[in-house]
């Protein structure tokens, strides 16, 4: 990828936060239809950001892993793909549509998985939005649940940057609420909430309130986990 | 004799500087907090809220002190313009007030126009 290009897909990652921000605050205030096209903006300069990297997407898929092999230009090539899924599978889902939201969380969970990325932001969406579709009862997941869970616990315990970041404690947080282990969530989740900025936990509380009402609406045995999470979560704040 | 150093750093720039020390703009991305006790959601409240108005003064300043036509001709200027708009009106919109929303319109069609 030429280094112009690099600077395109940071500035595009840049705009669609921007986007993504306007289409929050307008969605709060209930100007529904302007929040749409905020989030379509999004998607847009998501989609362009996928364009660019679609050289650097097939170079990656020629490759073998681990991701330290790669060199240095690709390794920032796998690094943007990723985060542009993430991105845009966050876009989609403000757009309601939960299907593509589904698919683009899947593109960057197999890249994660096979590159073996600290990250889990991927894998833990495509989870958490196949739950939201129906796909599955929270139980069916747990095998995948339990592995993110070792994986996330072995990376933040050694390496220090990853440690740093606050995401990485919440999605810890959530595999470990999810697979019903409340204590083990609540010191992760205390760790999300102080390297966290101050929006940050109220988004996680909302994904976590809306997959808590359709594993309700669903019958799901394990809905009460949800819950228990929401909880967590809520005092993990207020007592902040 | 070769140049010495300026006496004191570029108003806006110094102020961004402050800015990024109380919140850096990318923290949500890459790292945690940098202040003392940013356990306490009353500090990280006040730093993250000081960072935004900081980040405001420095815009306002080039917006109406250096005015947007002399922004535009230096490439470094117009890069710290558009940079510090853009973090200030994504804090904005996360207050979420119609004000503050507003106001974050405003600042990224003042960006955009300037290209």
């Amino acid at each position: 990828m030429l280094d112009v290009e690099r600077v395109r897909v940071r500035e595009l990652l840049e705009q669609a936060k921007t986007y993504r921000k306007r289409g929050d605050a307008l969605r709060r205030v209930g100007r529904e239809n302007e929040a749409l096209e905020a989030y379509r903006g999004g998607l847009v300069a998501l989609t362009d950001a996928l364009k660019i990297l679609g050289p650097t997407k097939e170079q990656i898929a020629a490759r073998s892993p681990p991701a330290t092999s790669l060199p240095a230009e690709l390794k920032e090539g796998l690094d943007e793909l990723v985060e542009v899924f993430g991105a845009r599978g966050g876009m989609l889902q403000r757009l309601n549509l939960l299907k593509e939201a589904s698919e683009s969380y899947s593109e960057g969970a197999v890249l994660e998985q096979r590159f073996g990325l600290p990250s889990t932001y991927n894998q833990l969406n495509a989870v958490k939005y196949s739950l939201l579709s129906g796909a599955g009862r929270l139980r069916d997941f747990e095998p995948q649940l339990h592995e993110l869970a070792v994986h996330l616990d072995t990376n933040l315990r050694a390496d220090k940057s990853f440690s740093d970041s606050g995401w990485a404690w919440a999605d810890l947080g959530d595999c470990l609420a999810l697979l019903g282990k409340p204590d083990e969530a609540r010191e992760a989740y205390l760790s999300f909430i102080s390297k966290a900025e101050i929006k940050s936990p109220e988004r996680t509380l909302d994904v976590l309130k809306e997959i808590a009402l359709r594993l309700e609406e669903l019958a799901d045995p394990d809905a009460p986990r949800l819950r228990a999470a929401i909880n967590i979560l809520e005092s993990g704040i207020s007592t902040q | 004799m070769g140049g010495i150093q300026a006496a004191h750093r570029p108003v806006a720039e110094a102020l961004k500087t402050i800015a990024d020390a109380l919140h850096h703009s990318q923290q949500g991305r890459k790292a945690m907090p940098q202040i003392p006790f940013h356990g306490s959601r009353v500090v990280k409240q006040e730093s993250e809220r000081a960072a935004l108005e900081l980040r405001i003064a420095a815009w306002l300043y080039l917006e109406h002190r250096i005015r947007l036509p002399k922004v535009k001709e230096d490439a470094a200027m117009r890069e710290l313009f558009r940079e510090l708009g853009r973090a200030a009106a994504d804090a904005l919109y996360d207050l979420g007030d119609i004000e503050s929303i507003d106001f974050a319109d405003y600042i990224n069609e003042q960006v955009k126009r300037l290209g």
